[in-house]
């Protein structure tokens, strides 16, 4: 029994191992222009946390009380990103990943009321907040590809940039208004130990599992332009 | 992995030996002996005689140094929130430690009575 397993698995091994076509190495084969678009899910919590850290600093500060609500502003902890690869060789492309972070809205409020001489509470009047957060992401990127034939690739990702993330406080008060946006430049940073890119054709299809601005799960779909291709 | 769910638990009873019809704010917010930013529970419309039992995150009721704060409105009180952190409007004011609760043996009474130890 163990030797017909033993044997299946050399001979899907060897049907794999006939699949894969190296490409030669030759440049032009290798002038590739790739660039896709992904939906990445999960955030990593810390920047969800930032953002409830500067809601929780306004709410201190204004004394305001939380209603959490879900806007136009896209779906906390969901990413859309964009990216760009020219491949340096059949193994290494850089490039740069651009991407906008879904995050979540808050609206904040407060009612005033006072007791008047004999001890009725009366409505004073009400103030109103709205944080409405963006961010977004640039970072230059390297693939490198450990795995191709004509139809499947497996890949190494990492990239480095910057994080620009706007957090807008509009409060206003028995008339007078306040804006005090917060903007910061942070950090960013994606690690994406897996991609599988597959495909026969310009027109491919991805997913990745990593850690980062970028999600830690994405799914998307690339196009490669290819000088063969090219001249189809 | 397996994730921890705590079940509350009711560590003291709060009773209104009082005439008046209450409202009761429970914070786990302590050092901070304000209103609370974000109250654990409301408990709405508590009738002179009525008592209620007080619940509490047992990960909460276990950590070392835990204080239960319970704020005591008076029902008419036309909105709870965030802006009483200012007004200070409250009726009573319990910071109560694990000893506290114990001494008094888990009954909790408004108004305030001093704490037997």
């Amino acid at each position: 029994m163990k030797r017909i397993i033993l044997l299946t698995l050399l001979c899907q091994i060897a049907a794999i191992a006939s699949a894969i076509r190296p490409l030669k190495y030759h440049r032009e084969n290798y002038r590739l222009h790739d660039f896709g678009i992904a939906i990445g899910a999960y955030l990593p919590k810390a920047m969800e946390n930032d953002l409830d850290g500067f809601v929780m600093q306004m709410r201190m500060r204004y004394l305001l009380d939380k209603d959490d609500y879900y806007g136009g502003g896209g779906v906390p902890g969901m990413t859309i990103n964009g990216y760009y690869l020219y491949s340096l060789n059949d193994r290494i492309s850089v490039g740069a990943t651009i991407g906008w972070n879904g995050m979540s809205k808050y609206e904040l409020e407060r009612y005033d009321f006072y007791k008047n001489s004999d001890n009725v509470w009366k409505f004073k009047g009400q103030a109103q907040a709205k944080i409405n957060a963006r961010a977004f992401h640039l970072m230059p990127t390297v693939r490198y590809t450990w795995f191709y034939n004509s139809a499947l690739s497996l890949y190494s990702k990492g990239s480095i940039g910057v994080y620009y993330r706007y957090m807008g406080f509009d409060y206003s008060e028995h008339g007078q208004m306040i804006h005090a946006p917060q903007e910061d430049i942070l950090l960013a940073y994606q690690v994406t130990p897996l991609g599988i890119d597959f495909s026969d054709g310009p027109v491919r299809y991805f997913m990745e599992l990593g850690y980062g601005a970028a999600g830690i799960f994405k799914i998307g779909i690339s196009c490669r332009l290819h000088r063969k291709w090219q001249n189809k | 992995m397996t994730c921890e769910e705590y079940e509350p638990e009711t560590v003291c009873i709060f009773q209104n030996k009082s005439q008046d019809t209450l409202t009761i704010v429970v914070s786990n917010e302590y050092p901070d002996t304000l209103y609370p930013m974000d109250p654990e529970y409301i408990i709405y419309d508590l009738m002179p005689g009525d008592y209620k039992g007080i619940q509490v995150d047992y990960s909460d009721w276990y950590a070392n140094g835990y204080v239960l704060q319970l704020f005591v409105y008076d029902a008419s009180i036309p909105k709870l929130g965030a802006y009483l952190r200012k007004q200070h409007v409250e009726m009573a004011h319990y910071t109560l430690t694990k000893e506290d609760i114990r001494a008094m043996e888990g009954i909790v009474t408004y108004p305030p009575q001093p704490i037997k130890k």
